[in-house]
């Protein structure tokens, strides 16, 4: 995974994208990376693709893989889970050398996968399926009461965030006091 | 399965609470105070609220927002009916909700989340009860306009006008008869009042006029004679107090004004163009008169607006405000399309209004002298005043020729704004004074001799200007007044009438209008 060889595939990840089926352009042959999620089932994506994560352009473009390494070393993604991360390939495969279009209906409508897939979103920064995941979330509340919407977003309550800071104040000055005993027992 | 959004990266959740729209911010914010605050650092805009109080403690509470990265145009009103004790219901524009909030919780709570101290609109609507305004103004301690319906009983007007009056900037108030009532109300400091009782005359006095200290007033009905109105102008034209903070005062009359007798022994300047009378007085401030039903072709009474340019201050006289808003947008179009056709070339042309507010440069609308005025010198077209008319006045004023036209509605606004100085252009000024008026029965008013006798009314312009006096309030003492009309030159011709009414309002297409010089 961390091995760095030179490769000559610098310059390869942007020309397919753009125009993968004009004719008239000379044949570049797609360079493929391959990634892996939480399942550490591995998942082929091109170069073009890739480009829509600025996470994973400034890996491929910092790291400089040959098709075989790429192959060979697989990114992993330890805290994305598979069906998550086989969404947003889905996601860049689909908007590929496109431009995104103002809404998206092919993201998922069950709460906890978009909540995630926010999260996944947001690690690999893609920020145009960013954009549309928290239109996505901000639309799971259109019309609810404000009871409602606690519930669908677990707000705490006011009570409930007062008992969580006090709480963690208990504990920090617990884990500071703890340092300095410590600290006190090394000293003698 | 829920999620928990407060655990979302902070630009993530500060773009999903971007992303919703102004009914659901505002029910988010509700749920805690976490959730308060996110809204509040959100891009949520306020242009304005409105709270309408009834009788048996109910509160409908509006509030009318806007998504900074939302179309403007898309935003409704969201309305919130509010009972003591009781939960609120909520209508967004699709049923009504219950929310399980009470009043005084809530509104406490859209102040502090639109960031107001005021809600811009309290309007009264038929309360009966006195101690009820207590409630009102604990829940609302402020207010940017104050309307007190005309269903309001009389002690509910004259308390509310007195209890909230001076935590509001501008009142409208539904009922006449009891402005008298309250000896200072002239004098609270607002910025706008208007008086729209339009079924009995208000009865204004000189003196009300005198010590007003509201910015712009606007009076549907008022029975203020010809005579208080002349006296008033006198003593305008002699006071010299640079304190009198009213800028606009509209009157309106079912009776009509007689120009002739409200100018009576002034010295005044007829601008041809408007119809209107420019008075000077010795510091340079100036009022301008405007005979509408001049324009119109004089098939109303008459109507005259005094202005007083540059230094601010100004007096509208008029009849029926239906008749007025006809008169006036008449007037207007009628401005600019002669200045379409008349000769002077050289101005740009005026450009479409990107608004419903259409605005017509100064020197666009100056451009329509008459050409009959050849002495007059060019005026430079000033740099900025841009004239602003709302639309409706325009539509208004394409009715005017058909009479069996349906009235328009009065705006729920003051409309009808312009910079005077352009009325300054189109002058012909001819300049005449009337014989002494007899002496009034009773002395009403105090004056300053000193005022008095450095300027007589009827003297001509190489008088001296008058000192400025060290009181802030005009007082005058009418017999003072009295002997210097008196002792005037009388040789002057009589105050011409407004123009004779012609049968149709002039055409403003007609190429090269003819101008109508007053009678000598």
């Amino acid at each position: 995974m961390s091995s760095t060889e030179q490769g000559t595939s610098s310059a390869a990840p942007a020309e397919p994208t753009t125009a993968p089926e004009s004719a008239a352009a000379p044949e570049v042959p797609e360079s493929f990376y391959y990634v892996h999620g939480k399942d550490k089932v591995v998942h082929k994506v091109s170069a073009g693709a890739l480009q829509h994560s600025a996470l994973i352009h400034g890996m491929i473009s910092n790291l400089g893989y040959t098709e075989e390494q790429a192959k060979a070393n697989p990114f992993p993604f330890e805290n994305i889970d598979g069906d998550i991360l086989q969404m947003v390939v889905d996601w860049c495969n689909q908007h590929k050398g496109k431009p995104t279009p103002p809404e998206d209906t092919n993201l998922p409508k069950q709460k906890e996968k978009l909540f995630d897939l926010v999260l996944a979103v947001n690690y690999l920064e893609i920020k145009e399926l960013l954009t549309y995941c928290c239109k996505q979330v901000a639309m799971m509340v259109k019309g609810k009461s404000p009871e409602e919407i606690r519930e669908i977003w677990m707000i705490p309550t006011d009570a409930e965030d007062e008992a969580a800071e006090k709480e963690a104040k208990k504990r920090a000055g617990k884990e500071a006091a703890g340092e300095t005993a410590a600290a006190a027992g090394d000293a003698k | 399965m829920p999620i928990s959004l407060l655990s979302l990266p902070a630009a993530d959740l500060q773009y999903t609470i971007n992303s919703m729209d102004v009914g659901d911010l505002i029910a988010f914010s509700l749920c805690s105070k976490r959730t308060k605050k996110l809204v509040k650092s959100s891009n949520l805009l306020l242009i304005k609220t409105t709270a309408t109080v009834f009788e048996n403690d109910y509160i409908e509470f509006e509030i009318l927002a806007f998504q900074g990265s939302f179309n403007r145009d898309i935003h409704k009103p969201i309305q919130f009916f509010l009972w003591e004790n009781r939960w609120m219901r909520v209508d967004r524009g699709n049923g009504t909700e219950r929310w399980k909030f009470t009043r005084s919780h809530c509104i406490a709570h859209f102040m502090s989340l639109f960031k107001v101290r005021m809600v811009t609109y309290l309007d009264l609507i038929g309360l009966s009860q006195v101690p009820y305004l207590d409630t009102v103004k604990q829940i609302f301690p402020r207010c940017y306009t104050l309307r007190i319906g005309k269903y309001c009983s009389d002690e509910v007007t004259k308390s509310a006008i007195l209890k909230l009056a001076p935590v509001s900037k501008e009142v409208e108030v539904g009922k006449n008869h009891i402005i008298t009532d309250i000896p200072h109300f002239w004098i609270l400091k607002l910025k706008f009042v208007l008086l729209n009782d339009e079924e009995r005359p208000l009865k204004l006095r000189l003196d009300d006029l005198l010590i007003l200290n509201i910015r712009s007033v606007y009076i549907l009905n008022t029975n203020i004679t010809e005579k208080e109105l002349n006296m008033f102008t006198k003593l305008w034209l002699k006071g010299s107090q640079r304190f009198y903070r009213p800028e606009t005062i509209r009157l309106h009359t079912n009776n009509g004004f007689k120009m002739d007798q409200v100018l009576r022994g002034i010295q005044y300047e007829t601008v041809i163009k408007d119809h209107s009378y420019r008075l000077k007085r010795g510091d340079g401030k100036e009022m301008t008169i405007i005979n509408v039903a001049a324009v119109l072709g004089a098939e109303i009474p008459p109507f005259e607006v005094f202005e007083r340019r540059r230094q601010s201050e100004c007096l509208f006289v008029c009849v029926s405000p239906l008749k007025l808003r006809l008169a006036v947008s008449l007037f207007l179009e009628r401005q600019i399309q002669s200045s379409d056709s008349t000769s002077t070339r050289s101005d740009p042309p005026i450009p479409p209004p990107p608004d419903p507010i259409l605005r017509v440069h100064l020197h666009q609308i100056r451009s329509s002298d008459f050409t009959s005025i050849r002495s007059n010198p060019q005026i430079p077209s000033p740099p900025a005043p841009i004239r602003r008319f709302h639309l409706h006045q325009f539509r208004s004023s394409e009715s005017t020729s058909t009479r069996s036209d349906p009235a328009i509605p009065p705006p729920p606004d003051p409309i009808l704004r312009f910079h005077l100085h352009q009325l300054r252009s189109s002058d012909s000024t001819s300049t005449s004074s009337d014989p002494p008026i007899p002496p009034p029965p009773a002395p009403i008013l105090r004056f300053h001799l000193h005022q008095i006798r450095s300027s007589d009314s009827t003297t001509t312009s190489s008088d001296h200007p008058i000192p400025p006096s060290p009181a802030s309030i005009l007082r005058f003492h009418l017999h003072q007044l009295r002997s210097s009309d008196s002792t005037s030159t009388s040789f002057d011709p009589p105050i011409p009438p407004p123009p004779a009414p012609a049968p149709r309002a002039p055409d403003p297409r007609a190429p090269g209008p003819a101008p109508r010089t007053p009678a000598p």
